[in-house]
């Protein structure tokens, strides 16, 4: 229990670190303009099964402020988390496997497969994107533009989940 | 009290979830420089619908009032109108308060009878408002009567559809006059004139106006038109039939003309008696 709570906060840490130090500065320029790669969202997504809905909500928030204070763009993130921390539960209901959760198990590839977690981490990180994105620009009048930043940026966020999952779950 | 902590045990998060994205909204909003642009220009866009709609809502329910404030200005432009005629000197474009003969008080109809041998108004403006017996009455369609009592708040007016009542009208193409009488057929839309000369020429369809011979209206008021007449063989005058330009048994706002000057032409037409 406590080995969960210290993974998760040092996920948190170094998650929010990456993303801000590292991520955030990716900058492809021109056509790549659009590609902002957003990987932040798995400490959502990894946080344990019984982590209580409310408590969810309140770590979303708080994540979204901490990456909000380095991009500059108050609100938007900390919205984004907010909403797709209380989808999460519908999701993982929706994405009930075969055999059921196990609520000591974590929510990896090594306990429910491949195929389930990038399923799962790929509706929740477009979810996260999209929402996000639509913040960003904030008007309808956009649609087309979030539309495509998310789903390119969506590609580039994937293919880093990717290669966090292979090496270190 | 325990059903008050059970709905929040069920919907808890949900509150949660919705006070959190309005916290959010709320620093998008406020922070962030393009989002609020497009936030103040969608808002004005959608309150400025709302307000039209709105006013448009409140326009209905100010129409009373707005009816009052508007029979107020016509009173006012009717007055300067009947001035003008009166005024001695042609060339002056604006009155003076020396000018002025006629007041004009805006009234509403609070009482009628239409289907009477002699038929009254009665009026919801009395002394208090300036209103005396012998003023005459008019609607912005034709000419009403001519007020017969006046207390604190209410007058009386005894209509052109009594019997009692006789007004001085004139034809407006040859100026010859005459006096409106009501007829007693009871139909509140025909009335008819006596004592219109037999010399004088007529068609049908002559519009008769107010002649300006009394204390009572101005010159120039419409009355109505000529409906049909017959010249009786052993009679001097016309008998006229006039289909009145003004639908009694509607109208519904009037006004008193108040003629500053009645008094000195009654007193020196009394004088000559």
């Amino acid at each position: 229990m406590n080995n969960s709570i210290v993974k998760n906060i040092t996920r948190f840490i170094g998650f929010t670190l990456i993303q801000v130090l590292v991520l955030r500065g990716i900058n492809l320029g021109g056509a790549f303009n659009y590609i902002s790669v957003i990987l932040y969202p798995i400490v959502l997504l990894l946080l344990p099964l019984r982590t209580p809905n409310i408590g969810l909500l309140f770590i979303g928030f708080f994540l979204g402020l901490v990456i909000d204070g380095f991009y500059e763009t108050p609100g938007v993130h900390a919205a984004t988390c907010v909403a797709v921390a209380f989808i999460r539960p519908y999701l993982l209901e929706l994405l009930t496997p075969r055999g059921g959760y196990n609520l000591s198990y974590e929510l990896v590839p090594a306990h429910y497969g491949y195929q389930w977690f990038f399923r799962y981490a790929g509706i929740f990180l477009f979810i996260h994107l999209l929402i996000y994105f639509s913040l960003l620009l904030f008007s309808p009048l956009f649609f087309v533009q979030i539309l495509i930043r998310t789903v390119v940026s969506f590609i580039f966020s994937m293919v880093f989940t990717l290669i966090y999952t292979r090496l270190f779950l | 009290m325990r059903n008050l902590i059970l709905f929040f045990i069920k919907y808890g998060h949900f509150l949660l979830f919705i006070g959190l994205e309005l916290v959010c909204l709320f620093l998008i909003v406020r922070y962030n420089r393009t989002q609020r642009d497009i936030w103040i220009n969608s808002t004005n866009i959608i309150s400025g619908n709302a307000s039209n709609t709105f006013d448009s809502w409140t326009e209905y329910f100010n129409m009373k009032e707005e009816a009052k404030r508007l029979a107020g200005e016509n009173a006012k432009l009717k007055e300067q109108l009947f001035n003008k005629q009166v005024s001695s000197l042609p060339s002056k474009d604006t009155l003076t308060l020396e000018d002025q003969q006629y007041f004009l008080i805006p009234a509403k109809i609070t009482n009628k009878s239409t289907n009477h041998p002699d038929n009254y108004f009665t009026l919801n403006k009395g002394r208090k408002d300036g209103i005396r017996p012998d003023m005459g009455v008019i609607s912005s369609n034709g000419i009403i009567g001519i007020v017969k009592t006046a207390n604190e708040d209410y007058s009386r007016v005894i209509t052109i559809l009594h019997r009692q009542s006789a007004i001085s009208v004139s034809n407006k193409t040859t100026k010859a006059y005459g006096t409106l009488k009501w007829n007693q057929d009871l139909d509140y839309r025909y009335t008819s004139i006596e004592a219109y000369p037999k010399h004088a020429k007529l068609t049908i369809g002559d519009t008769i106006i107010t002649s300006g011979y009394s204390t009572h209206f101005p010159e120039g008021i419409e009355v109505g038109v000529v409906e049909e007449f017959e010249i009786p063989k052993s009679e001097y005058f016309y008998k006229i039939k006039v289909a009145l330009s003004n639908n009694l048994n509607k109208v519904k706002y009037v006004y008193v003309i108040e003629n500053l000057k009645q008094q000195q032409q009654l007193e020196v037409e009394r004088a000559d008696e």
